[in-house]
């Protein structure tokens, strides 16, 4: 018999709205839990499937950037991996999953959310230095002369990015500055070099 | 390390696990450890003399049966949360605040009934003992029911952590109101009541959260 208010799995056997991939899913779960590895591997590249466009909707619906997707679908797949033994035969297994996926979810959103929060969008700064550099023609060595205005640690990784052309992990390693204080300082520097270009500008 | 190698991986390593156990079994069970924690805590803190002329009293009675309703309702949505896709109960809830409510209101209702120097008499340092007993004996609970939501993959870490120090403290506030031979209203809703439930929740919340993420 159903009881009140929750719904089991035995419950709708013969019932065609239960879709074909819970049905599937849920037997290899149980396969899985018996230590059957191909049912196994065959469930986690169909949770692999299902995450990956999961996890793309869920960033693009938490505003954060697509970069950092795989790595929580791999934290899904370690997550369904170490806690497998809580999922209850008797009930669905798709809620199972998603209930996972998005405490994951969540839980990288804590962890990014706040990195990328204050990340600073790099694309426009460029583009405006760029712009404001190419109004004045500045040469490259009056552009090397203009950083002298900045600090040492500054001047050292605006030379890096756009003097030499590396990229902002490739600055991070070779410095040893961790890959956000690289786009801080950067940052920073730009906003520096565009004020003052803005008040030479002024006073000419 | 590509996802599909890490499939690769996570298959070679798969070993048989034995699956969770059905709804409703961690309450039923953590309700009949409490009473063997209780057992055992009679050897360190007996039964009042006069325990069995007391149960007479529906007040006194009303307060046990509440305590044990609350733990066992805990226990119960505990159950339920650290479970990925099983939908927390709100009936259960409702159950567990009303009763909690109802046993704090009575308490509270009898202290005022009181005269002002037995209420002063009640709030008086004396009953520290009585909570530190509550918390002692609430210990074992704790750390069983801790390790067990451990094993498991719980998903709310706000509802978590209260639960399971509401469960907990109950098994404290229940030897405690079998052991302490006060009856004076503003001693048990202080000393029995308020104090042990406070720690609790704080305890569980600032320590519990942090040590069961997963």
């Amino acid at each position: 018999m159903m009881s009140k208010g929750r719904a089991q799995k035995g419950d709708f056997k013969n019932d065609l709205s239960v879709s074909q991939d819970e049905i599937e899913l849920a037997d290899l779960m149980k396969k899985a839990q018996q230590g059957d590895a191909a049912s196994y591997k065959v469930l986690l590249s169909k949770v692999n499937q299902l995450m990956q466009t999961f996890v793309q909707n869920s960033f693009l619906k938490l505003g954060l950037s697509q970069t950092n997707h795989e790595d929580v679908v791999q934290e899904v797949l370690l997550a369904i991996h170490l806690k497998r033994s809580t999922f209850d035969p008797t009930q669905f297994f798709l809620p199972w999953l998603y209930a996972i996926a998005r405490y994951k979810i969540i839980d990288s959103f804590r962890k990014l959310g706040v990195e990328q929060r204050t990340a600073v969008p790099l694309d426009d700064e460029i583009n405006n230095l760029a712009h404001v550099a190419t109004f004045e023609g500045i040469h490259r060595g009056d552009v090397t002369t203009l950083l002298d205005i900045l600090p040492p640690k500054q001047k050292e990784i605006i030379k890096l990015v756009k003097l030499d052309g590396l990229t902002l992990a490739e600055v991070a390693s070779r410095t040893g500055y961790s890959l956000s204080d690289v786009k801080v300082s950067v940052h920073r520097a730009l906003k520096t070099l565009i004020d003052t270009f803005r008040e030479r500008k002024n006073e000419n | 390390m590509k996802t599909e190698a890490l499939i690769d991986d996570l298959a070679r390593d798969l070993t048989a696990v034995r699956p969770v156990r059905p709804q409703g079994m961690l309450s039923m069970a953590a309700v009949a450890f409490s009473f063997s924690v209780l057992g055992a805590a009679f050897f360190l803190f007996p039964l009042r003399d006069d325990f069995f002329v007391r149960l007479l009293n529906p007040f006194y009675l009303f307060s046990l049966i509440g305590v044990v309703f609350v733990l066992f309702f805990s226990a119960f949505l505990l159950d339920q949360i650290s479970v990925p896709g099983r939908s927390s109960n709100s009936k259960a809830i409702i159950g567990i605040t009303v009763v909690a409510a109802i046993v704090i209101i009575e308490q509270v209702t009898i202290m005022f009934f009181q005269p002002t120097e037995s209420l002063t008499t009640g709030i008086g340092l004396n009953g520290v003992n009585c909570a530190l007993t509550a918390m002692l004996v609430s210990l074992a609970p704790f750390v069983a029911l801790f390790f067990m939501i451990r094993k498991r993959a719980l998903t709310d870490l706000k509802k978590g952590p209260v639960l399971l120090g509401v469960a907990s403290i109950c098994v404290g506030i229940m030897a405690i109101q079998l052991h302490c031979a006060v009856d004076n209203a503003s001693h048990v809703v202080l000393w029995h009541l308020a104090v042990p439930a406070i720690f609790a929740l704080a305890f569980a919340v600032l320590i519990v959260k942090p040590l069961i993420r997963w």
